[in-house]
Parts: C-alpha cells; structure tokens; sequence
C-alpha cells in the first residue's frame, strides 16, 4: 500500500515538473540583467540568410547588448505575438511586422510608442528614410515602426523571348497592356506564354489603383466591388482563356527556365531563384494599364518592439543602435532583391548592379495601403484572386463574395 | 469500523490518474469550456478585450443568415468534409482489412510489405503533400507521364485544379498516408483468431472466403468498430491535405470545416466567435455521427 503511494506521488511529482519545464525558459528576456535583444523575424528563407549576416556584421562590433535573431514562419508570428504580448511572458525586443499589420496592431495596444526613444538615439530620423516607407510607421500622431525596406512585385524578363517577340517593348523600362495586345497573340501561335499567374495580390492591386479605384472610399468599409476591379479581373481571366497568360497547373517558374514564358512576375524577394534558373534575365515594372499612373503596389518591412513591462531605456538605445547599423548597412538586404527603406544605400555604388536598380531610384512608384482592413481585404481578395483568372467564378460573383467577406468579419470583431 | 472505512478517502487511486488528469483538464476540458463560451461571443484573439457575449447572433449567423458569408462558407465547408468522409472512410477501412486478410496467409515477404505499407504512417501531412504534390503536378508529373504511358496519348489532367480529379487526388493521398495505421490493429486483430477454429473449419471443406467470412469477419468486430469510429473522426478532422494539395480550390470545393475555422479565428482579422460557434456545430456534428456509428458496428452481445 504505502509502496503504491509512493509510486502515485512521485508519478504526480515527475508530471508537474515537466509541466513547470515546458512552461519556463521559452526564449524570452524577462532577465533585466540579459544582455541580449531577442529578435523575431518573418525571415525564413533566404532573406534569413542576408538578414544573419547583417546582424552577424553589427555583433562583431563587440556591441553592450548582443541580438539574436530567432526566425519563426509569418503566419505563426503572427499568431504568436499577441498572446505573449497579452501574457507578458518571453516578449521579443524588436519584431519584424509588415506594414499593413501596424495600423491593426497598434490599435490593439500591442507595440512600444517609439518617438522618445528615436529622439534619444538622435540618428534616426526621417530625412534618412524613403519617404513611402517611413510614413506609414507612424498612426495617429505616433511613431510605432522604423522601417526595413519597401517590398513589391516586379516582372522578371527573358531577354532572349524578349528580343525574339518585342526587342521594343523595354525602351522605356515601362511594360503597357497595350503593349501586350500586340506581342501575346503572336507568342501563343508558338505556344510560347507572355505573362504567368503566380501570386496576384500585388498586380490586382496595382491594376486596380491604376484605374483609379480605391480599397475603401471612407476609410472604413470596404468598396472594392465594383466595374473597376470587373474590368481588371475580366482582362486577367482573358488573358488566361486567349492563352496568353500561364494555365492552371502550370509551373510558371519552370516555363519561364525553359524559354516558355517571356515574362514572370514574382517578388522582388524571388530575384535568388530567378538567378538560380541561369538564364538570362532582367527585372522591370509591373504591367501597367497606363504609363502616366505606374502604381506599383508595395509592402514594407518594419521593426517594432512589442509592449513589455520589463523593457529598459537602456535596452531601448540599443535597440535603436542595432536598427540603425541595419538601415546603414543595407547594401546585403538589397542585394538580396529588396529595396532598402535607408537612404544610404543610395550612396553605395555597388547598387548599380543590382536589377531592381529601376526600383531603388524611382520609389515614388511604390504604394503602400494604410487601409486599417487591408489584411482582411488581401486575405479576401485571395480567395478569388486564382479562381476568377482561371474562369471558375466570374469577376462580379467573386468580387461580390470578397467584399462579404471584409464587411462580415468588420461587423463581428 | 465500517463507517471508518467508509469515510476514509482513499487517494491513491486519483494520484495515479493524476497525471492524465491533469493534463486532460488543461488540454481539453479548459479549452473546451473558453470554446463554448466563444461560441456565444464576439471576439478578436489578437486583443486584450475579452469575448462580448452576443447570445446566439453567431450560430443565427452561420445557419440562417444567407446575406452573410459565414453561411456560405459554413454549408460549403460542412459539405465537403462530409463528402469527404463518405468517400474516405470505407476506403481507409476495406482497403486495409482486404491487404491485412492477403498479408495473414503469410506470402513471400509479408514482413517486408507490412512495414512498407505501415510507414507512410509516420510521415508528417507536409512531408505527404510535397512528394504528392509533384506527383499530381499537370506538366511533369508522375501521374500525368504514367497514364500517358499506359494510354499512349498525352494525358494533360489539371488533378489539383479540376473536380473530380482533385477529391481523387486528395483520397487516394488521405487513404496512401492512413492505411498502415488500420492495417497493423486488423493483421493483430486476424492473427488473433482462434487457429483450432479456423483448422476445423478448413477441414469441413470451408474455402478462404467463407473461412474469412463467416469466422474472422465475426471475430474481430471490435476492431473493426473500433476502427471505423476513429477513422471517421479523424477523417472529419481533414485539413492539411486540402490545405496545401489544392488550397481549398477549385472554386472553394475543397475548402474543407476545419479550413474555414482556423481561418476565421486566426486570420488576419480575428472573428473567433463566429468559428468557434462553427466548431461546436461541427463538434456536435460528429459526436452524433461516430454514436451512431458505433451502435450500428459494436458487437450486440
């Protein structure tokens, strides 16, 4: 009998302190005395790789505080700030978000106000920023994000293609539908594609600002049904029925290798399994309906700091001096395919090499949304941004139902 | 004496269930209990407020407000999963206990093809999707090349992309991944069998078939009821074979319930009432379905 106690106990004894391990240590900085800043970003790919060695480089300057850099898929971190912001428990330092999460986010109390701590560190200021990608950071009167970089998608192109079909086209840098109407019908007779469905989000945004539509008239309720965004998804569908765009199924990356595709839009972020391909390629603009209004829909990067009780102003200069070393030492980020938000990359000459060079001089181009439902709006929009182009809903049903969905998940936060 | 004995509570017995207790309530029941009370709230996780009781606004929402797309996507979704368990289910049952029944008369190399057969098993669903998903690719892949072998005409199916071909496509990996599970519980199950009876009724001049028939087929009816319960629910559950195979697609008609609830109660804009009230519904749709199931198969006796 006594011996069976003993063995319940300890069994119970064993369980609780292995419920007590797991709940402990989960890489946060509650430490005051912890001379590191723990670093979230959304950096999983080879953007983790150049964002390494730029740390890599601010560490070796034998830094007070030291970063860390812990690299955790979007969606999860997405998921995972709030509750350990809420809970107090392992807050990172300085987290990555991307742009359209600040307006949202900042409203749920979930950041750090940053104004008294960039006055304090002096260096960082707007003049050293990219105008588009540093207003967004602030809402309503406060600082919240310093940026990172703009981000975009562009249309990667087949030079060789492109000197068989339309050895014009690139004259002035800029690719217009019209332009498409008279090369693409010439291309499908050879069964050769000119442009390629991969992610649309970016070019029906871009399409749609072009025509002068707007996510949200009022700031509020989503107002994206409408002729506007029909024409844009019906010219897309079209494209796809008369063959000049890539079918469902299709592999457009793999085409775009195999000299089947003259151009591939992708992200600036794809410029590394472009490369990969060995072809030779070149990068410009998205399509554009008209050449006078190139929007070109764009994301950025920012860094924030999550609200935590337990963070120091020392901890906080730090932390402005390792954002800062980033913006100053950007060259890696853009040679990785984006468009640093620090104006001294500009002064760096090995920048000309680089293929998104188009993009880095004319940033005016980019647009970012400060729409406070652009992340319901893009998670709509992609539930028909595939089904529409390949002709299974038509553009009124599926803008119709996009919109629903915006305007029902409003109502019920 | 007696009413000593009766008094004293014996705590041993719960030290021992302690443990699983312990983490029953914490995994389980707490969750379940904050998921009904969202079910009757609105609620954004990624807030510090928490959930608004708004009655049954969600559930009047998703079952008879046809205005919003919460109805919509809850049909849809409660649809599909169930097609997709209808056509799953029996294939994750029969197509095992059919390959346990050949694998128990012990042919050449029955070790060797039970652990083949058992170790997709043990993969995890993205591992699964990735070697299927090149498999189902239109322009490359396997199973586009092979039928055009065998057919000698250039197949060119968009598997991922058109119905039916994308259920078949979604089954035959659900039923490639999950047979070895059942398939190891019916081999034990069959070898389990009395011999005697099974020598007595050989001698009898009973064949294979009517031996399988009449005396394993009784025999293992636990298992098999057993099986066909948590295959079920665990059929209901299906998410990442939609999820990364066809993105729900085409046209939303693999968009599966589970899909939709995680989608809702975490995407971008949180409305974890709306899918926890959808998860309720949905829980309560299986806890009859595998009640009935099991009163149907369990053994009557």
């Amino acid at each position: 009998m006594r011996m069976k106690k003993l063995a319940a106990l300890l069994l119970c004894v064993v369980m609780i302190l292995s419920l007590t391990a797991c709940s402990g240590g989960s890489g946060g900085s509650d430490d005051s005395d912890d001379k590191t800043i723990t670093f979230w970003s959304v950096f999983t790919g080879g953007d983790g790789t150049a964002m390494q060695k730029i740390i890599d480089a601010y560490n070796a300057t034998d830094p007070e505080y030291t970063v860390e850099h812990i690299m955790i898929e979007q969606t999860d971190l997405y998921t995972k700030l709030p509750l350990v912001v809420s809970s107090q428990e392992g807050v990172p330092d300085l987290v990555i978000q991307h742009v359209d999460r600040l307006a949202s986010n900042a409203a749920s109390n979930m950041y750090m106000p940053l104004d008294d701590y960039i006055e304090a560190n002096g260096e960082i200021k707007a003049e050293n920023y990219i105008a588009s990608a540093w207003d967004p950071g602030e809402i309503d009167g406060v600082r919240y994000g310093i940026p990172l970089d703009l981000h975009s998608y562009v249309t990667y192109y087949n030079v060789d293609l492109v000197n068989q079909y339309c050895p014009d086209i690139l004259d002035d840098g800029v690719i217009t539908f019209d332009e498409i109407a008279e090369v693409a019908p010439i291309a499908a007779a050879d069964g050769v594609y000119t442009y390629a469905i991969t992610w649309p989000r970016y070019e029906l945004l871009s399409w749609y600002y072009q025509l002068g539509g707007v996510l949200s008239e009022d700031g509020i309720n989503p107002s994206f049904n409408n002729a506007t965004f029909e024409k844009v998804f019906q010219d897309f569908q079209d494209a796809v029925t008369n063959l000049w765009c890539t079918q469902d199924g299709d592999q457009p990356n793999n085409l775009f290798a195999q000299d089947k595709l003259i151009f591939l839009p992708e992200g600036t972020w794809t410029l590394s399994t472009v490369e990969y391909t060995g072809i030779n390629y070149g990068e410009t603009y998205m399509f554009t309906y008209d050449a006078d209004n190139m929007v070109q829909w764009a994301s950025s990067h920012q860094f924030v700091i999550p609200r935590n009780d337990s963070m120091t102003d020392e901890k906080a200069a730090a932390i402005m001096d390792f954002i800062n070393f980033v913006g100053e030492n950007s060259y890696e980020w853009a040679a990785y395919g984006q468009i640093p938000a620090h104006v001294s990359v500009l002064e760096d000459s090995r920048i000309d090499e680089l293929p998104q060079k188009f993009l880095i001089d004319n940033t005016d181009a980019l647009i970012i949304s400060d729409y406070l439902y652009y992340g319901a709006v893009v998670e709509a929009l992609d539930t028909i941004s595939y089904e529409v182009p390949f002709g299974r809903v038509s553009p009124a049903d599926g803008l119709a139902s996009a919109q629903q969905i915006v305007v029902d998940n409003i109502r019920n936060q | 004496m007696r009413l000593d004995k009766k008094r004293r509570v014996d705590i041993v017995p719960y030290l021992f269930i302690a443990p699983q207790l312990i983490l029953f309530t914490i995994f389980f029941i707490l969750p379940a209990i904050i998921g009904i009370v969202a079910a009757f709230s609105k609620w954004n996780i990624y807030t510090d407020s928490a959930p608004i009781f708004n009655g049954l606004s969600n559930f009047k929402q998703i079952l008879f407000d046809s205005d919003t797309s919460y109805y919509t996507m809850f049909r849809n979704g409660m649809g599909n999963t169930l097609l997709f368990v209808v056509i799953s289910v029996p294939l994750c049952i029969l197509l095992p206990l059919f390959m346990a029944i050949v694998l128990s008369v012990k042919p050449v190399g029955h070790k060797f093809f039970q652990a083949l057969y058992y170790l997709p098993n043990i993969f995890s669903i993205s591992t699964v999707i990735l070697v299927w998903f090149y498999v189902f690719n239109r322009s490359d892949g396997l199973a586009n090349n092979t039928l055009s072998a065998i057919l000698g005409q250039t197949v060119n199916l968009n598997w991922l992309g058109t119905q039916p071909f994308a259920w078949v496509a979604i089954t035959i990996v659900t039923v490639w991944w999950c047979l070895g599970g059942n398939l190891v519980i019916y081999l034990a199950a069959i070898n389990s069998v009395s011999s005697e009876l099974l020598e007595a009724a050989q001698l009898d001049g009973a064949g294979l078939p009517t031996r399988m028939w009449k005396i394993v087929l009784p025999s293992i009816r636990p298992q098999l009821s057993y099986t066909i319960v948590l295959t079920t629910i665990s059929q209901f559950n299906i998410y990442g074979q939609s999820l990364m195979l066809t993105s729900g697609g085409p046209d939303s008609s693999t968009y599966t319930m589970m899909m939709y609830i995680r989608q809702l109660a975490f995407g971008s804009s949180s409305v974890a009432g709306i899918a926890a009230s959808m998860a309720l519904m949905f829980g309560i749709v299986m806890i009859i379905t595998s009640t009935v199931l099991n009163r149907i198969t369990a053994q009557r006796d």
